[in-house]
């Protein structure tokens, strides 16, 4: 895929600024029929789980793209289409009668908590644990509300950012 | 501006049904969970 595939057929995207290719979280909202193309294809192989389209669906990691202000549209928007896919083979007749259940992914965001990007000042952080409870909040707001099933914390290196992602959790519960 | 978005109060599913069809599903055989980058 390519630029202006990311963009799709909304302004709004198409006269951002900075790049968007490789913004995959960008596609709940510009290509949706492509993610929802991918969740039924792993439900139709088999997957009782699927996970939503939003390892990078934090304000943090989608400041980069300047879309910070987007987070919590992205993973409303993914959970919804992908929860109407998990409903879809779930009631469908010749599929096995297993419920197909949603996950909403919650990731490691671009940006560490514990660890300077500094080489030369240790004590050097780009981000503070509020801010990532404030953003993980977000993020499970938007994937609960879409109608996610389950919290997938996953794949988050530093530990004091799983921390503030499992503390958001809790606290939103 | 939009209104700072509120939680829902009610979800479309039955949270303990949810659980115990995990729990059983866990407990019986090996769940597959789509291929994600950390999973």
């Amino acid at each position: 895929m390519e630029e202006e595939d990311y963009r799709g057929d909304i302004e709004e995207f198409q006269k951002c600024p900075k790049e968007m290719k490789n913004n995959n979280d960008l596609l709940n909202i510009t290509r949706k029929e492509i993610v929802t193309e991918i969740h039924e294809a792993y439900l139709r192989a088999g997957a009782d789980i699927v996970a939503t389209n939003t390892f990078n669906g934090t304000w943090i990691s989608q400041a980069d793209y300047g879309l910070e202000t987007y987070a919590y549209r992205m993973n409303l928007e993914a959970a919804k289409m992908a929860r109407l896919a998990t409903d879809k083979v779930t009631k469908d007749p010749s599929s096995d009668g297993r419920w197909r259940l949603l996950a909403g992914a919650v990731g490691p965001t671009n940006r560490t908590a514990s660890v300077s990007p500094k080489v030369e000042d240790a004590a050097f952080r780009n981000v503070t644990y509020t801010e990532l409870m404030d953003a993980y909040t977000e993020q499970i707001m938007g994937l609960v509300n879409g109608g996610c099933h389950i919290i997938l914390i996953e794949t988050i290196f530093d530990s004091l950012n799983a921390r503030a992602a499992i503390f958001a959790y809790e606290e939103f519960f | 501006m939009d209104s700072k978005p509120q939680p829902i109060k009610q979800y479309d599913f039955d949270v303990d049904e949810l659980w115990a069809y995990v729990n059983k599903i866990f407990d019986e055989r090996i769940v597959v969970l789509d291929g994600g980058m950390g999973t």
